[in-house]
């Protein structure tokens, strides 16, 4: 407590409800140095899960759907999965494809996003104008396909609820061709970047051991070398069927947490494509129609763009469930900032939160706190990032 | 200039050259695409009245106002574009199938929410002795001619039919109390129906 009290306190964290994930972190630095980093979590408590347990298990899936407006497949998926999971089915082919195709997309549209807003903070404001250029075509043909660019109300306790018609498959494939190309430019223009490899490189370091010790999972783990990855690990849905690799990389800084999304990026395109030839000209079922839900209890995971999503149900035969467990995957992957955020500069804070991919919000309203002085100082969000885009620009001239 | 710099530059020059990629939305109206899920809107011609729109809507965006004076029922629909998911469970659980349907209106902000809320009227059908709603007029017609030769088994369906195929003799259909078991083949509900045959019974003992 004596040592702390010679060190700067720099409060992260909006206390605004409103707000998507409001977070708060206190950074203890010494001079530019951060050396102690606190993180609170729960402003934004939304009694999901006892909601869950006044709705109809068919309403239950629309509820979970907008606990994250990101990534609002993934949990459908995994609470599809669990009560499944429950009732012992296996839901027909063409819908286990169909799924996939729509989980992948929401990857493609949820990495491009954390690139763009990579380069946003970073000061490199032509990758988030391109990155979200080329995700707008996705959103597109989200609508095009189920009705809606977020919220897609695709799926259903034992099928999917829309079909992907025949008429849509080739505008699909033409955006995705498209997008491959794209997406090749914009994973060589990061990696060939002089500039951004000095600035990401090394920073915020997460080794194999930190992310064993936190339970980090995602992208996250894998850009340290982990391979964890739900889709291999206990497949389910069509990803069995599917010809893909788990994309991992050694070094663990936010440099390779970048190249790890983009790459995935790639990955998805292929799944999907081969999906496609799955779903063209087959006339199968979409729905396993299911009349009741008999007691008992299930779990059912699905791989979220940020990391694994996990849901359990308990049934006692009625028509809503008795218990539901969710866990996000950002709860395992933010108290990494405790090894991540540890002997870097407060410059480099903005990107090394960012790395992990929670929504930015956290980092609405920024104050440091000389607590030696007795003086206070208040940064905004724009502040910070001014802080974050000026280090860029010094090392843009030393290249 | 460096070498892999050309590749964005190429990526640049094409952007100089082409039209904004962002939309012209307040001047150009946007046109949703084919299978767009819109606002839903009731259909006056179809819709029966059943009430299952509302029973199957995951956040309550629609309201189901029954109303009884003097014998006289009335049930208001109303959906609420403000809590809307717009999942179009109501377009998939409606019993007529185009009764709700979902339309490719999204925009739905307005100061007066009456301007954007779709809502439906229907007469009830109202017990004679308790008062109780047994259901929507149009919907107890619908039930009828789904049911064909079977809707003659029950004494309310029958006047239902009746009316329906306009055969109705206007006749004074109160139930006086205590309700006796000719009642029964007036437009009473299940309850009361019970009723009537148990304190006949007790009446004839």
């Amino acid at each position: 407590m004596k040592n702390k009290k010679k060190k700067v306190v720099v409060p992260i964290g909006p206390y605004h409800p409103l707000l998507e994930e409001p977070e708060f972190f206190a950074l203890y630095c010494e001079g530019e140095k951060v050396v102690d980093v606190e993180w609170q979590a729960g402003y934004n408590h939304r009694a999901i899960e006892k909601l869950s347990e006044g709705k109809h298990w068919d309403q239950v899936t629309f509820l979970v759907e907008r606990i994250c407006g990101i990534c609002s497949t993934s949990h459908p998926f995994a609470y599809c999965n669990a009560v499944e999971d429950l009732l012992g089915i296996s839901i027909p082919d063409k819908a286990k494809y169909i799924r996939c195709v729509i989980g992948e997309m929401e990857r493609i549209h949820s990495h491009l996003l954390w690139v763009g807003l990579a380069g946003h903070f970073l000061g490199y404001n032509t990758i988030f104008m391109w990155a979200w250029k080329y995700r707008e075509s996705i959103l597109e043909m989200f609508e095009i396909i189920t009705g809606n660019r977020n919220h897609y109300a695709m799926f259903k306790i034992g099928g999917v609820r829309r079909n992907i018609e025949d008429e849509d498959i080739p505008t699909l494939r033409k955006v995705l061709t498209n997008l491959a190309g794209k997406l090749k430019m914009l994973t060589n223009a990061v990696l060939d970047d002089p500039v951004l490899g000095v600035r990401l490189k090394g920073v915020g370091v997460l080794t194999e051991e930190h992310i064993k010790d936190f339970g980090a999972i995602g992208p996250v783990a894998r850009a340290s070398g982990v391979s964890v990855d739900v889709r291999k690990d206990d497949p389910y849905s069509a990803y069995p069927f599917l010809d893909w690799k788990v994309i991992k990389t050694q070094n663990g800084d936010v440099f390779d947490k970048a190249v790890v999304r983009l790459l995935e990026c790639m990955e998805s395109v292929q799944i999907i494509e081969q999906a496609l030839n799955f779903i063209e000209g087959n006339d199968g079922e979409i729905l396993n129609e299911v009349r009741e839900i008999p007691p008992g209890e299930g779990i059912g995971h699905h791989e979220a763009p940020r990391g694994e999503c996990f849901h359990y149900v308990k049934s006692d035969g009625a028509n809503s469930p008795v218990r539901h467990k969710i866990r996000a995957p950002s709860s395992n992957n933010i108290p990494t900032f405790k090894a991540s955020c540890i002997g870097q500069m407060i410059s480099d804070v903005a990107i090394i939160l960012a790395a992990v991919d929670p929504c930015y919000c956290c980092t609405e309203r920024v104050a440091v706190y000389d607590i030696e002085k007795k003086n206070k100082k208040r940064y905004d969000f724009s502040d910070l990032v001014e802080l974050s885009r000026k280090r860029t620009e010094e090392l843009r001239r030393e290249v | 200039m460096r070498k892999p710099k050309l590749r964005e530059l190429k990526e640049a020059i094409s952007s100089i050259f082409s039209k904004p990629f962002t939309t012209e939305f307040p001047f150009k109206t946007h046109t949703p695409a084919e299978r767009f899920r819109g606002k839903p809107e009731y259909n006056q011609d179809t819709c029966v009245g059943c009430g299952a729109c509302f029973q199957v809507c995951p956040s309550n965006a629609i309201e189901m106002i029954d109303t009884v004076v003097e014998g006289k029922g009335k049930r208001v629909l109303v959906q609420h574009p403000k809590d809307c998911l717009f999942c179009g469970e109501c377009e998939r659980n409606c019993i007529t199938e185009t009764g709700i349907q979902l339309t490719k209106v999204f925009d739905v902000s307005y100061f007066d929410e009456k301007k954007v809320q779709s809502s439906i009227e229907h007469n009830l059908v109202v017990c004679k002795h308790c008062k109780e709603v047994i259901g929507a007029e149009k919907h107890i017609l619908w039930t009828l001619r789904k049911l064909g030769n079977l809707a003659y088994s029950q004494p309310v369906m029958i006047s239902g039919l009746m009316s329906d195929l306009e055969l109705k003799v206007e006749v004074e259909e109160t139930v006086v109390a205590p309700i006796q078991r000719t009642d029964i083949l007036k437009v009473v509900c299940p309850k009361c129906r019970r009723l009537a045959f148990i304190t006949d019974e007790k009446r004839e003992r």
